[in-house]
């Protein structure tokens, strides 16, 4: 993975920033709030109900928190964001988080 | 798990627990320097107390300006694990906010600040049970070529024998990346850590290249000659968002369940690489 979001000078203002990723950039954020890593948990999404890696998630990042939505139906099934309060995280959109066991590893 | 939170000490003794390694912020300073492509390059950094990662994983780096404003992005690592040292290959974002720094100024002895490694998904570690004896696809759009490139590194270095195939999607010559290294890698498929590697250009195709510009199709992915199976137990997908799309569409059309698909998306631009 190599991303960018374009800065406010770009010719576009800088239009592009809400570029859609998935999980697995989102994962450095979520990895100091949850014990494992998260790319490898199943998440239930609230609202359809289909479960996908945690991976395959959209990440909507680069505004003041960092957003996840579902592949399928595109509602938001979890959200952070670091304020000088603190760590805020919403996981109301989402039914269930599976953690499976890493195979093979401690 | 990629790190961990206990360690023995060399006589034995139990390690004070260190704080999860991949949200720790770790000071890095700039090494080495390689030119991938007319618009990417290699930055190989030194960060003490990095004690490895696996192949397809990847790590945040922060840029922090005078006035206090940071920036982070993510970039696959580069290489296979070498302790103390972190290779990112970063492909430049015209407009960018960081991309342009890191690829057309940073200089050595810069420091910037990195988190990792992350994700433990998107791996393809050498002897996975999970694969068994393979056959691995490797399908890349654009830059999505360097964590693949760094797992077909680390199947190399561990002389592990899984028949693997690259397909690599680019606009055209000056696009490619890791050029000379893919050659070696794919001139004699008999020799220990070779790899099929088919380049797909879908915009401008170098002299004597036999397939005509066009987006990855069905025939792109088909199973190879020297694969056991008809189809790889494992696909790993990494490149823009709607390329990821693409290639997803044309696997499930070719028969291949979900489970055996992983991938990884990034960045604005569309299918064309």
């Amino acid at each position: 993975m190599s991303w960018d979001l374009p800065t406010a000078a770009a010719p576009d203002g800088g239009a592009g920033s809400g570029t859609v990723l998935d999980g697995n950039a989102a994962a450095g954020e979520f990895a100091g709030i949850l014990a494992g890593d998260p790319t490898t948990v199943t998440v239930r999404c609230g609202s359809c109900g289909v479960a996908q890696a945690f991976g395959q998630l959209q990440a909507y990042m680069g505004g003041p928190g960092t957003v996840l939505r579902c592949r399928e139906c595109e509602a938001m099934v979890a959200r952070v964001a670091r304020t000088p309060q603190g760590v805020w995280l919403d996981m109301s959109g989402s039914s269930s988080w599976l953690f499976l066991p890493a195979p093979g590893r401690a | 798990m990629t790190d961990t939170n206990t360690t023995e000490g060399p006589a034995g003794s139990s390690v004070k627990a260190t704080p999860p390694a991949r949200n720790h912020w770790r000071k890095a300073t700039l090494i080495g320097v390689r030119s991938q492509s007319q618009h990417s390059r290699t930055l190989v950094l030194r960060v003490p107390g990095w004690t490895g990662h696996l192949p397809g994983q990847h790590v945040d780096l922060r840029l922090t300006a005078e006035d206090g404003y940071s920036a982070q992005r993510s970039y696959s690592l580069a290489e296979p694990a070498t302790p103390g040292r972190v290779a990112v290959t970063v492909d430049l974002l015209p407009h960018g906010e960081v991309s342009p720094y890191l690829v057309e100024i940073m200089q050595i002895g810069d420091e910037l600040d990195v988190r990792g490694p992350i994700g433990g998904w998107f791996v393809w570690e050498p002897g996975d049970p999970s694969i068994g004896d393979g056959p691995v696809l490797l399908i890349a759009g654009g830059s999505g070529v360097v964590p693949l490139v760094t797992m077909l590194r680390a199947r190399k270095r561990a002389g592990d024998s899984t028949p693997t195939t690259l397909v690599y999607s680019l606009r055209g010559p000056r696009d490619l990346m890791y050029g000379p290294e893919l050659e070696e890698m794919s001139a004699d498929l008999s020799a220990p850590g070779s790899a099929e590697v088919r380049l797909v250009y879908t915009r401008k195709v170098p002299d004597g290249h036999p397939r005509p510009a066009s987006h990855l199709a069905a025939g792109d992915i088909r199973p190879s000659s020297s694969w056991p199976e008809p189809s790889a137990a494992r696909v790993y997908v990494c490149g823009p968002s709607g390329f990821v799309d693409h290639a997803t569409r044309l696997l499930r059309e070719a028969g291949y369940p979900d489970d055996r698909i992983r991938t990884e998306r990034f960045g604005p631009t569309g299918v064309d690489r």
